[in-house]
C-alpha cells in the first residue's frame, strides 16, 4: 500500500518556529529578568520589544517570532502588541529617529511649517530615512507637552518651542553623529 | 407574587409599554420586541463592548422629560420604567452620522462582493436612512492576506467591528488572528500570510458584518443567497448533529452555513460541518446502479429498479433467514430502518465493529439511568467543572470543545455577577476575571487544544485512564486510599478531587474514540459519584462515533455488530447474502475479507465508491445526505430531521429503494411482517408511521418534524427565496422549454419560490430572511427572544428522556490486547479533517489535512532508538504503515498514536491493537 502524505497545504502552513532570528545573549537574559516580574510570561511583551528594539534599533519579523516563543505565546499576538505602539518600529530606522509632534496644539503653533523645513532640509519625506541612515522623520500624535508647543522628539530628547531654524540645527547635529 | 412576574419589568419605547427580561440590555430588549435598531458590534453571544456606537437611542429621565440624553442601547441594562425612544431626531441623525462615518472608506463593491445582498452592514446602511455619499476624499486600501483555503480576505471592506478577533480569540480561542496596528489604521489579520488553524474559522464569514472574511468555497463557485435553493438540515459529520442551512443551484451544493438551534449549535458550527459538503457534488459519485452477475468478471451499469431486481431475485433465491443486513451509524434512521426491516431483526447487524458495539449499548445503558442526565450544547456551558476522559473534543466533536470553552468561563461569569457585572458586558467581565477559569480537567493520551483553559491536563495510555477515572469515582465518594495506583498518579487524582470540591453542575465527557466500553462505563460512575457530592442530577456527556449511532444504537438494543455477522457467516453452511448500507467494512475490522469471502452475494447501497463497493456484485447509486430526507439521533438523544436541498438526481433514496425492494419481494412470494409492512410504504411519513409503530423511544417519530401534509395557508413551505432569479433559463443548455418543477410527496418543502417566507415551523427554516434583514443577523425575527428558542418552538425530539432504564446487551467481552514482544500499543489520534470517506472528498478540507505522523514520548522512542523525523513502519498483522514519526513530550509513555487517515493502511477500526514498531533504514547505493 502506498503511504500517504501530506499535500500541499502544509506549506501553506509552514511552521513559523522554522522563521525565528534567534535573540542574542544580552536580549534573552534581559528578557528573562523581566519575566520574573510577571505571574505569566504574557506580561512582558512591551519590555520583551524594548530590549529587542534598544539591541537591534527595531523589531523584524524573525525577532517577533523568538519573543513569541519565549513568552509562549503565537506571533500574531506579539505583532498585535508591537504593531500598537507608535515607538517600536517594525522596519529599519535612522540612528535618530525626530518625531515631530502633528497634533492640535502644535498644529496651530507652526507644524507645517517645521515639516517643510525639516522635509528640505534632509530631503526625505515624512516617513522616510536619510540616505546615510541618519535619520528618520516621523510624524506623530501628542508628545504631552501642548504647553511647549510645537514639540518633537529627537532621539530620546524632547525639544520644545520650535522653530524652523532650531529644528534644522538640531537634525543637523543628529546628521553629524557617528553611525 | 409569580417569580416569572417578578423577572420582567416594563419600559415604554417611543411611548408604548413592553414588559420584558430583567437583567438584559436595552438592545437585546428592542430587538426581541422586534423592533428594528442598527448594530454592529453587538453579538448574541459575544455579548456588548459598545464600541461602533450604532445603537443610539434617547433616553428620558421620567414622562415630564423632553430632551432626554443619547445612550448606546446594548451598553445600557434595562431598568423598570425606563423611557427610550428609537425615533427621536437627535439619536436618529447620529446613528445616521455614524453609519456616513463608517461608510467614507467602505468601498462600493457591493455587486462582486461575496456578501452582497445578505450583508449586515448594506442592511444597517439602509435601516439608518443614510443614502448618499458626501466623502470626496481617497478611500484607504489594504493588502489582502491569504488565509488559507477556507476562508478568503478583503481589508478594504472592513468596518473595524472587532466581532471577528473577540469570536476567534476570545469565543473560540484561537491565536492567529489579531488586530494589528492603532487608532485609525487598523488591520484584522495574520502576522503573515498563512491558513487559520482554528476548527471555527469558517464562523468569520457570518460573523463579519460584510465582507472582509468570506467563505472562500462557496466564493470559488459562486450564487447569492437569493438564487439559492436551500433546506434545512443536519450535519452528517460527527456525533453533536449541528442544525445547517445547505444552499443549492444548478444541481449542485454550493454552500452549508449555520442554522440556529438554541439547544444545540447555536450561531457556530466547526468547518468540517461547514465546508464538508463537496463529496455530494464529487465526480467519484455513483449514479447509476452496477450488477455483476455470478460467473462474470465486470460489473455493467443499468438503473437501479433494475439493480432492485436483480436482489430481489437473490432474495427470492437463498430465502430470507440467508439474507442479512448491515446498518450504518451514518444513515438515517429511516433508512437502517427500512433494512432492518427487510432483511428481519435477527439478520440485522449494525456496520461497526466489537469494541463500538459494546460501547454503543454502555452508552444508551448509562444515558437510561434514571440518575443520569445527558446536557445539551447549550446546557454544557451551563457546567461549572468538567472532566473530559480520553476524548480529544476538537477532533471527534468540535461544537463540544467550543461548549466546554465557554462553561470554562462560568466561574469568571460568577465573579462578575458578584459585584454586580452583567454576562453581557464583555470586557468589564474579562478584566475582572483575567485569567480565573472553571476548573476543566482533561484525560487524553497527548496534549489537546483545549489544553490552553484546562486547570488540569493529564496524559496516560487507555489503562491508566480507566485505572484514573476509577480512583477518582471512589476519591468523591471519599472511598480511595490510594492503593493500587501509581504515586504520580494518586498525586493528579488528589489535584482533581481538589478541583472539583465545589462544584454544583459538574459534568463528566467521555466517547467512543477511546475505543474502551470499560472508560464509558468508569465515565458514568464518575458522573454518579459528583452527582451525588454536589446534590444534583449527574451529568454525563458522551461524543459518539457518527451523525446516527444513537440512531442505530435504538434500532439494534442488542447490538449485533459486523464481528458477530463475520462469526455467525463462517457457521453458515447454507449460501447467504448481505446488503450493506453505506459502509466500508475494510476500514472498519480486520474481518472484512474473511467476510466477504463467506458470502455468494455482496449488495452495497452507497453514494460513493469504497473496497466494499469494489467487492460487491451490486451495487445501488444512493442519494447523499443532500438529495433526501431522514432522522439522525444525536449523542444526547436528539432526533432531528434533515430534508432534501435539491430533486436533480431524481430521488434515489435509499430508503426510497429499500422499499421498492420490499414491493418486489413481497410479489415473488414472501410475506413477513416487517416486509409487508415496508412494501406499504410509498412515501416518506408512510416510513415515519411505521418507525413510531415501533413504540418506546420512536413513539413521537412523527413529531420530530412536522408530515408532509403540513401548509401555511394552504402552500408549502418553499425552498427558494421569493427573488430567486433565472428560473426559466436555468437548465437551457439542456432543454430551452421550462420544465415543470419537481414534486415533493416526501416533505412539506416544496421546490419553488410560491408560499410564505417567514412564520415557519422550526424545522422547516430552508434560510432565514425577515423584510429588511438581509443577512444571517435576520435569525433575531424567528427567536422569542435573544439566545431563547426559535418562535416555532425548539426543532426535534429528545427521545431519552422518557425512555426507561435500558439494560445492557449481552455482548461478547473483548479480549484485552496482550503485547509480544518488542510490540507497542497503538491507539488512534483523531484529525478532523482526516478521518472519513466524505469529507476527504473537499478540496479545502484536504489541504488543511497536514501533519500527518505517528507519534511517541521521547523516552518510548528512545528505548526504541528512534529520533523525530525518523521514517517509521508500523506493522499490524500483514499490514505495513511507513510514516514520518514525530516525537512529543506530551504523549503517553509506551504508547504509539496513529492519525485516523482516511484509507490508510491501518485504520481507526483496526485499533487500539499491539504492533511493531522499526525504523525504515534507507539503501545505500
Amino acid at each position: 500500500m502506498t503511504p500517504i502524505i501530506a499535500t500541499d497545504a502544509a506549506a501553506h502552513c509552514a511552521d513559523w518556529r522554522l522563521q525565528i532570528e534567534p535573540l542574542n545573549e544580552y536580549e534573552e537574559t534581559a528578557i528573562a529578568a523581566e519575566i520574573t516580574h510577571y505571574p505569566q510570561p504574557q506580561a512582558a511583551t512591551i519590555e520583551a520589544l524594548k530590549i529587542v528594539q534598544q539591541q537591534q534599533g527595531w523589531v523584524s519579523d524573525g525577532k517577533i517570532k523568538a519573543i513569541a516563543q519565549r513568552l509562549h505565546m503565537s506571533p500574531d499576538e506579539v505583532d498585535s502588541v508591537a504593531t500598537f505602539y507608535n515607538k517600536i518600529y517594525r522596519q529599519p530606522v535612522g540612528t535618530t529617529v525626530i518625531s515631530l509632534c502633528d497634533s492640535v496644539s502644535c498644529w496651530i503653533m507652526g507644524y507645517q511649517g517645521l515639516a517643510q523645513a525639516l522635509t528640505q532640509e534632509l530631503n526625505i519625506a515624512l516617513g522616510e530615512t536619510t540616505a546615510d541612515g541618519a535619520v528618520t522623520i516621523l510624524p506623530t500624535p501628542c508628545l504631552g507637552a501642548c504647553d511647549h508647543a510645537p514639540v518633537a522628539m529627537v532621539g530620546d530628547q524632547r525639544a520644545h518651542k520650535l522653530t524652523p531654524s532650531s529644528l534644522i540645527e538640531l537634525a543637523r547635529l543628529a546628521q553629524e553623529q557617528p553611525l | 407574587m409569580n417569580a416569572t412576574i417578578d423577572n420582567l419589568v416594563t419600559i415604554y419605547i417611543d411611548g408604548s409599554a413592553y414588559q420584558v427580561k430583567a437583567g438584559g440590555h436595552l438592545l437585546e430588549a428592542c430587538l426581541g420586541l422586534a423592533q428594528d435598531l442598527p448594530y454592529f458590534c453587538w453579538h448574541p453571544a459575544l455579548g456588548s463592548v459598545g464600541s461602533c456606537r450604532q445603537c443610539a437611542v434617547q433616553l428620558y429621565q421620567d414622562a415630564e422629560d423632553q430632551r432626554g440624553r443619547m445612550v448606546m442601547a446594548c451598553m445600557t441594562p434595562v431598568a423598570e420604567g425606563m423611557r427610550v425612544s428609537l425615533s427621536a431626531p437627535m439619536a436618529s441623525e447620529f446613528r445616521q452620522q455614524c453609519i456616513e462615518v463608517t461608510m467614507a472608506n467602505h468601498p462600493h463593491d457591493c455587486p462582486v462582493c461575496e456578501e452582497g445582498g445578505e450583508c449586515h452592514l448594506q442592511d444597517m446602511t439602509l435601516q439608518s436612512g443614510h443614502t448618499q455619499r458626501r466623502h470626496k476624499g481617497h478611500k484607504k486600501t489594504y493588502h489582502n492576506q491569504d488565509l488559507g483555503p477556507c476562508v478568503g480576505h478583503e481589508m478594504n471592506r472592513c468596518i473595524s467591528c472587532y466581532r471577528c478577533v473577540r469570536f476567534y480569540q476570545d469565543y473560540a480561542g484561537g491565536d492567529d488572528l489579531v488586530v494589528l496596528g492603532s487608532r485609525e489604521n487598523v488591520y484584522f489579520g495574520r502576522h503573515q500570510d498563512g491558513c487559520l488553524t482554528s476548527h471555527f474559522s469558517g464562523n468569520l464569514s457570518e460573523v463579519c458584518p460584510t465582507g472582509v472574511f468570506y467563505d472562500k468555497v462557496v466564493s470559488d463557485s459562486y450564487t447569492r443567497k437569493w438564487d439559492l435553493q436551500s433546506a434545512p438540515s443536519i450535519c452528517s459529520h460527527c456525533s453533536l448533529g449541528c442544525n445547517l442551512s445547505v444552499g443549492e443551484r444548478q444541481g449542485q451544493v454550493k454552500r452549508v452555513t449555520n442554522r440556529y438551534h438554541s439547544q444545540v449549535n447555536g450561531y457556530f458550527i466547526c468547518d468540517k460541518g461547514r465546508y464538508g459538503f463537496a463529496h455530494s457534488n464529487s465526480d467519484q459519485r455513483l449514479y447509476q446502479a452496477q450488477v455483476q452477475p455470478l460467473g462474470d468478471t465486470e460489473k455493467v451499469s443499468c438503473d437501479t429498479l433494475h439493480g432492485l431486481d436483480y436482489v430481489a431475485q437473490i432474495m427470492t433465491e437463498l430465502g430470507a433467514e440467508n439474507v442479512f443486513g448491515l446498518g450504518s451509524p451514518r444513515a438515517s434512521v429511516e433508512e437502517n430502518f427500512a433494512l432492518q426491516s427487510l432483511v428481519g431483526k435477527a439478520n440485522f447487524y449494525a456496520g461497526h465493529n466489537a469494541a463500538q458495539g459494546v460501547i454503543q449499548t454502555q452508552v444508551l445503558h448509562q444515558l437510561t439511568q434514571p440518575n443520569i442526565y445527558t446536557p445539551s450544547l447549550k446546557q454544557i456551558e451551563q457546567a461549572d467543572a468538567i472532566v473530559i476522559i480520553g476524548e480529544d473534543l476538537l477532533h471527534t466533536a468540535p461544537r463540544m470543545a467550543l461548549s466546554v470553552r465557554q462553561a470554562s468561563r462560568n466561574l469568571g461569569f460568577a465573579k462578575a455577577a458578584a459585584i454586580g457585572i452583567p454576562k453581557w458586558q464583555d470586557e468589564p467581565v474579562r478584566i475582572h476575571t483575567q485569567n480565573q477559569l472553571s476548573p476543566v480537567i482533561s484525560v487524553t493520551s497527548a496534549a489537546t487544544d483545549l489544553d490552553d483553559i484546562s486547570s488540569q491536563c493529564i496524559h496516560l495510555a487507555p489503562s491508566d485512564m480507566c485505572n484514573f477515572a476509577g480512583a477518582l469515582a471512589s476519591a468523591v465518594e471519599g472511598q480511595f486510599d490510594g492503593s493500587g495506583l501509581s504515586a504520580e498518579l494518586n498525586e493528579q487524582v488528589q489535584h482533581s478531587l481538589a478541583l472539583l470540591a465545589g462544584a454544583k453542575r459538574p459534568l463528566v465527557i467521555s466517547g467512543a474514540s477511546s475505543q474502551s466500553p470499560e472508560l464509558i462505563d468508569l465515565a458514568a460512575q464518575l458522573a454518579l459519584a459528583l452527582g451525588r457530592q454536589s446534590g444534583s442530577e449527574a451529568w454525563l456527556s458522551y461524543a459518539l462515533e457518527a451523525a446516527n449511532s444513537m440512531g442505530l444504537g435504538l434500532l439494534n438494543k442488542d447490538a449485533k455488530h459486523m464481528d458477530d455477522l463475520a462469526l455467525r457467516l463462517q457457521q453458515q453452511t447454507t449460501p447467504s447474502a448481505l446488503i450493506v448500507l453505506q459502509t466500508d467494512l475494510f476500514s472498519l475490522s480486520t474481518q472484512a475479507q474473511a467476510l466477504c469471502e463467506n458470502l455468494r452475494h455482496l449488495v452495497v447501497l452507497d453514494q460513493l465508491p469504497s473496497a466494499t463497493s469494489e467487492h460487491a456484485d451490486v451495487v445501488i447509486a444512493c442519494a447523499s445526505v443532500f438529495e433526501t430526507e431522514g432522522t439522525y439521533v444525536n449523542n444526547e438523544g436528539r432526533a432531528q430531521r434533515f430534508f432534501s436541498v435539491h430533486d436533480k438526481l431524481g430521488r434515489p433514496d435509499a430508503w426510497r429503494s429499500l422499499t421498492h425492494l420490499a414491493t418486489m419481494v413481497t410479489q415473488a412470494g414472501h410475506r413477513s411482517d416487517t416486509i409487508t409492512q415496508l412494501a406499504s410504504c410509498t412515501k416518506f411519513d408512510d416510513l415515519c408511521d411505521l418507525v413510531s409503530q415501533q413504540g418506546g423511544e420512536f413513539a413521537h417519530w412523527c413529531d420530530v418534524a412536522p408530515s408532509a401534509g403540513f401548509r401555511i395557508a394552504g402552500m408549502k413551505v418553499p425552498r427558494q427565496t421569493h427573488r430567486a432569479s433565472g428560473r426559466t433559463s436555468l437548465y437551457a443548455d439542456e432543454n430551452v422549454s421550462e420544465a415543470k418543477q419537481p414534486e415533493d410527496v416526501d416533505s412539506a418543502l416544496g421546490f419553488t419560490m410560491e408560499g410564505t417566507p417567514i412564520n415557519k415551523p422550526s424545522a422547516l427554516i430552508p434560510q432565514v430572511w425577515s423584510p429588511g434583514w438581509n443577512s444571517n443577523e435576520a435569525i433575531n425575527k424567528f427567536q422569542q427572544e435573544i439566545n431563547g428558542p426559535l418562535k416555532g418552538g425548539e426543532a426535534g425530539v429528545r427521545l431519552l428522556d422518557t425512555s426507561p432504564s435500558l439494560p445492557l446487551a449481552e455482548v461478547a467481552v473483548i479480549p484485552s490486547i496482550t503485547l509480544g514482544a518488542g510490540q507497542i500499543l497503538a491507539h488512534t489520534q483523531n484529525h478532523l479533517f482526516a478521518s472519513d470517506r466524505v469529507s476527504s472528498l473537499s478540496s479545502a478540507l484536504k489541504q488543511r489535512n497536514t501533519a500527518i505522523s505517528a507519534r511517541l514520548h521521547p523516552d518510548t522512542a528512545a528505548i526504541m532508538g528512534l529520533v523525530d523525523g525518523d521514517e517509521v513502519c508500523v506493522a499490524l498483522a500483514q499490514t505495513q504503515w511507513l510514516l514520518p514519526l514525530t516525537v512529543d513530550a506530551s504523549v503517553a509513555v509506551d504508547l504509539l498514536l496513529l492519525p485516523n487517515q482516511y484509507q490508510a493502511p491501518i485504520s481507526a477500526g483496526h485499533l487500539p491493537a499491539a504492533v511493531s514498531l522499526s525504523a525504515v533504514t534507507q539503501e545505500v547505493n
